[in-house]
């Protein structure tokens, strides 16, 4: 993928964070909105699918922006980010999995 | 070649590492706020870790008003970044003849977005306090 696009889906991902963690704080924190949001729980697993993507996404993407700008050379490049993707991919799958269990989807 | 010769250049200027990070002199206060920016998303990153790998775990009361200051601060001026970033409000290039004379693109409304960050980031930073601080222990 062109670095340009890694970077523009950086900024979908953060706004997505915005989004999908105040759902989650709420969720959380309040007592009031947060019964009617643990109520729904399909509303719960759907915001938190999305917003663990978004930000494992976000937070991956941006160890790697970091790592590949203190090592700037084209092989280390490469397996950063594949190394990063790797263990984004992987933590998806387990967070999805502790998550379902959670709530009794599995 | 001439690429290849630019490109080096390009590396060679990167070779502070980290402390560059902190090569404070004639930053603007858009540059300390990207610094902060890349040390807030830092510390989120290893918060975010710990509260995976002990699901839910929190610092708790103090530390929860402290953790909502790193992640109100990089919501808040990351909203910024994201406007910059993708050319709105930036303002037309100019060419740069005085050392002394500052870009357009850090003048005018980058100014306010700047004011803008930072009162937003004050208002969720206080918001999030009183969750951590009143409403949680309410809760037990
Ligand atoms: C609430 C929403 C958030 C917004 C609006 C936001 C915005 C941004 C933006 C615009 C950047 C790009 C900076 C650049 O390279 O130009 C960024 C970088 C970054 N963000 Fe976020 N972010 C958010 C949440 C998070 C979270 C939850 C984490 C951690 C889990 C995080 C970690 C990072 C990291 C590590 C970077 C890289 C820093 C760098 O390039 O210097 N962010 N964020």
């Amino acid at each position: 993928m062109r670095e340009s696009t890694v970077m523009f889906l950086h900024y979908i991902t953060a706004i997505l964070i915005a989004i999908t963690g105040l759902i989650h704080l709420l969720a959380n924190n309040d007592p009031g909105i947060g019964a009617v949001i643990k109520a729904n729980s399909a509303l719960y697993f759907g915001n938190m699918a999305i917003f663990l993507a978004a930000l494992l996404y976000h937070a991956f993407n941006g160890v790697r922006v970091i790592l590949i700008e203190m090592v700037p050379d084209k092989c280390w490049t490469k397996w950063i980010s594949w190394a990063v993707l790797i263990v984004g991919i992987v933590t998806y799958a387990v967070g999805l999995q502790v998550l379902m269990v959670a709530l009794g989807f599995a | 070649m001439e690429a290849e010769s630019e490109f080096k250049e390009y590396y060679a200027k990167n070779m502070r590492g980290i402390s560059g990070w902190f090569k404070a002199r004639a930053y603007t206060i858009e540059r300390w706020l990207y610094a902060a920016h890349r040390i807030t998303g830092i510390l989120i990153v290893l918060f975010v870790l710990a509260h995976f790998y002990s699901t839910g775990w929190h610092p708790g009361l103090w530390w929860d008003a402290l953790l909502g200051i790193i992640v109100t601060f990089h919501t808040a001026n990351g909203i910024r970044l994201i406007l910059a970033e993708l050319g709105f409000a930036v303002g037309k290039p100019l060419l740069v003849k005085k050392p002394s004379q500052r870009p357009v693109s850090i003048e005018g409304v980058q100014r306010y977005l700047v004011v803008f960050a930072l009162v937003l980031f004050f208002v969720l930073a206080a918001i999030w306090a009183y969750y951590a601080l009143v409403v949680q222990p309410m809760m037990g």
